[in-house]
């Protein structure tokens, strides 16, 4: 089985390939963090389609990825994946 | 007044009735900066973006409140330290919270967290391009805020001295430098104010609007502290609008002095 290995805020995911950007997500949301975060899940990454107010937002490699795209974004070794949420600033 | 009435903050094509914009981070609670910020009037804050981690509940708590505060919503690029950087956030702010108004900001010294003038320009002309509303974080430097003009910003935010420090505005005569060379820009001081009195006194330069945080979330009473500023801010508009009087180098009395009584007429 071929594998690649990314990074998702920080921690490292070996995936099996061809592996695309939303499989990751979930991948990350269910070993790496020990649970189902709601804003990771299969449900939630289908049914934020049709959330006005995103609950999360991605960057590949430093670059912004369009939610539209998960699905036909396929991952390569060493793909750096940001998964940023709204927070406090000022 | 019916002129004041009319006096509104205007960033790009929208108006707003209150000059006071305020962030969301540092308060003891999200509870205390909702209240916070209902009490300042602000009709727009700042927030941002941080990586998603599902056990920070106080993260999401104040993402609720803010939503819940009908307040537009001013994402920033904190923490940035290249245009490139500042832009894949600006861009993923404005997928998630739905607004093409961005806080640029981009650092170019960790120690004072000075801007770094040729990124943030940089970053500024490629977002303005790209249709955001670009409200850039930038110095007292009367030409790094006109290449900012140049490049499209309709709305500059020099600051009154470095993030955090509460030192006001440290250096009065290039602020001034700038209000009296960019007239019809809109201009924010963002950054150090630390009393409503400085707040006042950048408005009563001519500022049109105040962006703080620290002042109001670290105050040991936030939501007084957030009215306090609410009154400076228009206390220091209105002081513009009246025209202050000029000062003077000698006394002048402000009792006539015509009838004065016996004890002048020798």
């Amino acid at each position: 089985m071929t594998t690649i290995e990314i990074s998702i805020n920080g921690q490292t995911l070996i995936l099996a390939a061809p592996c695309s950007l939303n499989q990751a997500l979930y991948a990350w949301s269910t070993t790496v963090m020990g649970s189902k975060p709601d804003a990771c899940t299969e449900a939630t990454l289908k049914s934020s389609e049709q959330s006005d107010i995103k609950r999360y937002v991605i960057a590949l490699n430093q670059t912004f990825v369009p939610r539209n795209h998960y699905d036909s974004t396929r991952l390569t070794s060493g793909d750096i994946i940001e998964l940023l949420s709204p927070m406090a600033g000022g | 007044m019916p002129t004041h009435n009319k006096d509104c903050l205007r960033l790009y094509d929208q108006t707003f009735n209150s000059r006071l914009l305020v962030g969301t981070a540092l308060y003891p609670s999200p509870e205390v900066m909702a209240q916070a910020v209902q009490a300042s009037g602000s009709e727009m804050v700042t927030l941002s973006l941080r990586r998603q981690d599902p056990s920070n509940k106080q993260g999401q708590a104040i993402w609720e409140h803010i939503k819940q505060s009908g307040c537009a919503l001013l994402p920033n690029t904190a923490g940035c330290h290249s245009a490139q950087e500042a832009m894949t956030l600006a861009h993923m702010s404005r997928e998630i919270f739905n607004t093409n108004f961005i806080k640029l900001e981009v650092i170019g010294d960790d120690y004072n967290l000075q801007p770094d003038p040729y990124e943030t320009v940089k970053a500024a002309a490629t977002l303005i391009k790209d249709g955001f509303k670009v409200l850039p974080y930038c110095t007292d430097d009367l030409v790094f805020c006109q290449r900012l003009l140049e490049v499209g910003c309709e709305v500059l935010m020099p600051w009154g001295s470095p993030i955090g420090t509460g030192k006001g505005l440290m250096n009065p005569y290039n602020l001034r430098a700038i209000r009296d060379r960019f007239p019809t820009t809109s201009l924010i001081i963002d950054a150090g104010i630390g009393k409503p009195s400085q707040a006042m006194e950048a408005m009563e330069m001519g500022f049109d609007g105040i962006l703080l945080n620290t002042a109001i979330a670290k105050a040991h009473n936030p939501i007084l502290m957030a009215q306090a500023f609410a009154q400076a801010v228009k206390g220091g508009r209105q002081g513009y609008l009246a025209g202050l009087m000029e000062s003077r180098q000698t006394a002048s009395p402000s009792t006539p002095t015509l009838g004065t009584p016996f004890w002048q007429q020798t």
